[in-house]
């Protein structure tokens, strides 16, 4: 049988400690993702989707279990994977241009030896494919929080990583940017040819319907289920309104959210 | 073909660009400071009574008066924007106060202790009659400025991110440059000029170790204050160390390290000139010394002037470099 999981997780848990608490942000979790596919992981405040987010971009190290990207155990950062932070997190001393076409370079670094010119031209293509072209030379501080991150997705994808993290990208941007950007990110993740493997963490039940394939619904150190979206694409916001799967699978996942909020402990945000 | 809807800016996400409106003539001349102005020169056509009773008398009002026109002529060029505008002219008018107070007060009715104030006159002539020597106190000045704040900030930026980078080096050598960094250089400048072989090696020390106590303890709490999701976006680039230090948190201290340069030159020269005052042979410092030495309060004003004016102007070229490098806050 042919293994198609791009990503794995074994028996994963992770515990954080300082001298006086100690805390267990995950608890034996298996998953596995295939390769190509949208994954949505939801789930309550503070039950540990962005934790386990962070292991996935090898920022944070699992106190047990093991986390596998083709085959091989993720140790750290790799240029196999690029993140979306949700706070704009681009450089703020660099135009929007510089933002993409450094993190091109720096991601590569090791492994192949790209020239400034052509980081550039990838970086201006990119800031082109999201709207951006015009204010490629324009720092942070000027560009709006949707202008941000619009070059935080072009940042990511510009790199041409297999997986795309995105850890609640529009989660602080206005109801209408929000639409438009998931339409974007839509767009560039349909039109490309090697798709793309995502993994996006969001609050939001609707989003996590209009873009994913799988939502993951986490429960506080766990996965309560996994869940298998089955609605055609491409796929339209209106037109999901009425369509009979969307309603009920929002309506199941509102009363799995309810049920959440009966049990969940007072554990907060780990955050990372 | 896409079948999603179009996906440009919304209107929300724009940004304008906010053009600072432009003074009026009539603004950039009809003020208070400008009336100040012209009593400058409307004073200087009085009798003078510090001509009558001072020895020296005194000088013509030619110096004074260029400095008065090259004050303006700066004034009228930064008076060009709305933004500011009340501020500068605000502080113009004071500057014109006080030298119409000064002109008034000593050079047309000499009402104040005449063997130690000299009249405005007799001050900005210095700057005409002794230039040289001025010059000549401000290069070497400049020289142990320039290498000595230049290589100490170097020193603590490089260093100091290193430290603050490495946590364990942090709390081991944090306590210790604290405790050193709050010792003031002026303490032991004179040991510093005692025991260095010439007094450009003692000078270079003290302004050396000035500014670099200050700025290796700033290093240290820069890096370990850097934003965390800034650090996080360079760490899944998997940066290694050495690049991360010198593409990330260097360039994002930047902006702190150039805001704390204005009192990093004010500490130099304040040590510098305490040095120059101890053993040197030239500098600003010096030639204020020599002259209170001699008892030639005018010249020591005019020196003091023109390193207050020195100091002034470095801090525009600070500004401008800010305003040119630094285009982002955090």
């Amino acid at each position: 049988m042919i293994n198609l999981s791009l990503i794995k997780i074994e028996n994963l848990s992770l515990t954080y400690e300082t001298e006086k608490t100690r805390f267990k942000a995950l608890d034996n979790i298996n998953l596995e993702i295939n390769k190509g596919e949208f994954v949505c992981l939801i789930g309550s405040s503070g039950c540990g989707k962005s934790t386990l987010l962070g292991v996935l971009e090898g920022l944070l190290s699992p106190s047990e279990g093991k986390v596998y990207i083709n085959n091989k155990e993720v140790n750290g950062p790799g240029s196999d994977r690029a993140v979306v932070f949700q706070n704009y997190s681009l450089f703020p001393w660099m135009s929007a241009r510089k933002n993409v076409a450094f993190a091109i370079v720096e991601s590569k670094r090791g492994s192949q030896k790209i020239k400034k010119h052509d980081a550039y031209a990838t970086a201006d293509e990119f800031l082109n494919k999201v709207g951006l072209y015009e204010y490629r030379n324009k720092q942070p501080g000027e560009l709006s929080g949707g202008m941000q991150q619009r070059v935080a997705i072009a940042r990511a994808l510009a790199c041409n990583p297999e997986i795309l993290l995105m850890d609640e990208p529009f989660g602080a941007i206005d109801a209408k940017t929000r639409d438009v950007l998931q339409q974007l990110l839509l767009k560039l993740w349909e039109e490309d040819e090697e798709k793309k493997t995502i993994v996006f963490v969001t609050h939001d039940l609707e989003e996590a319907i209009f873009l994913a394939d799988k939502i993951v619904f986490m429960e506080p150190k766990g996965i309560k289920e996994v869940i298998n979206v089955n609605i055609e694409r491409p796929r339209n916001k209106e037109k999901l309104l009425s369509n009979d799967r969307y309603r009920s699978l929002r309506s199941r996942l509102v009363k799995m959210f309810n049920n959440e909020d009966d049990n969940i402990d007072l554990v907060g945000g780990a955050g990372i | 073909m896409s079948s999603y809807d179009e996906v440009s800016l919304t209107d929300s996400e724009k940004v304008d660009k906010v053009v600072p409106k432009k003074v009026s003539w009539k603004y950039r001349i009809l003020n208070i400071a400008n009336l100040f102005f012209i009593l400058i020169w409307l004073a200087s056509l009085l009798p003078s009574k510090y001509n009558e009773e001072m020895r020296i008398g005194l000088k013509d009002f030619k110096a004074f008066g260029v400095v008065l026109i090259i004050i303006e002529v700066i004034f009228m060029l930064l008076n060009r924007t709305e933004k500011g505008n009340r501020t500068q002219r605000d502080i113009m008018g004071f500057v014109y106060f006080f030298l119409l107070i000064w002109e008034v007060g000593v050079s047309r009715f000499n009402l104040l202790p005449y063997a130690f104030v000299p009249a405005p006159e007799n001050v900005f002539y210095v700057f005409y009659e002794d230039y040289i020597n001025i010059l000549e106190g401000f290069k070497s000045s400049m020289i142990l400025i320039i290498f000595g704040v230049g290589s100490a900030l170097i020193f603590a930026v490089i260093l100091g991110t290193l430290v603050g980078w490495v946590p364990r080096l942090t709390n081991a050598i944090y306590p210790i440059v604290k405790a050193i960094s709050t010792v003031p250089p002026l303490i032991y400048t004179s040991y510093i000029v005692l025991i260095m072989p010439t007094f450009f090696m003692a000078s270079f020390t003290v302004v050396f170790l000035s500014v670099f106590w200050g700025s290796f303890m700033g290093s240290i709490n820069n890096t370990a204050f850097v934003e965390k999701k800034v650090i996080n976006s360079a760490r899944v680039l998997n940066m290694k160390t050495l690049p991360m230090l010198f593409k990330i948190i260097i360039p994002f201290n930047f902006p702190r390290i150039i805001n704390n340069l204005p009192i990093n030159l004010a500490t130099a020269l304040m040590t510098l000139t305490a040095a120059e005052m101890i053993g040197a042979t030239s500098g600003m410092g010096y030639y204020v010394r020599v002259s209170l030495t001699y008892a030639n309060y005018t010249k020591a004003i005019a020196g003091i002037i023109f390193i207050g004016v020195v100091v002034s102007i470095l801090n525009i070229f600070i500004d401008a470099i800010k305003r040119k490098f630094v285009t982002w806050q955090y």
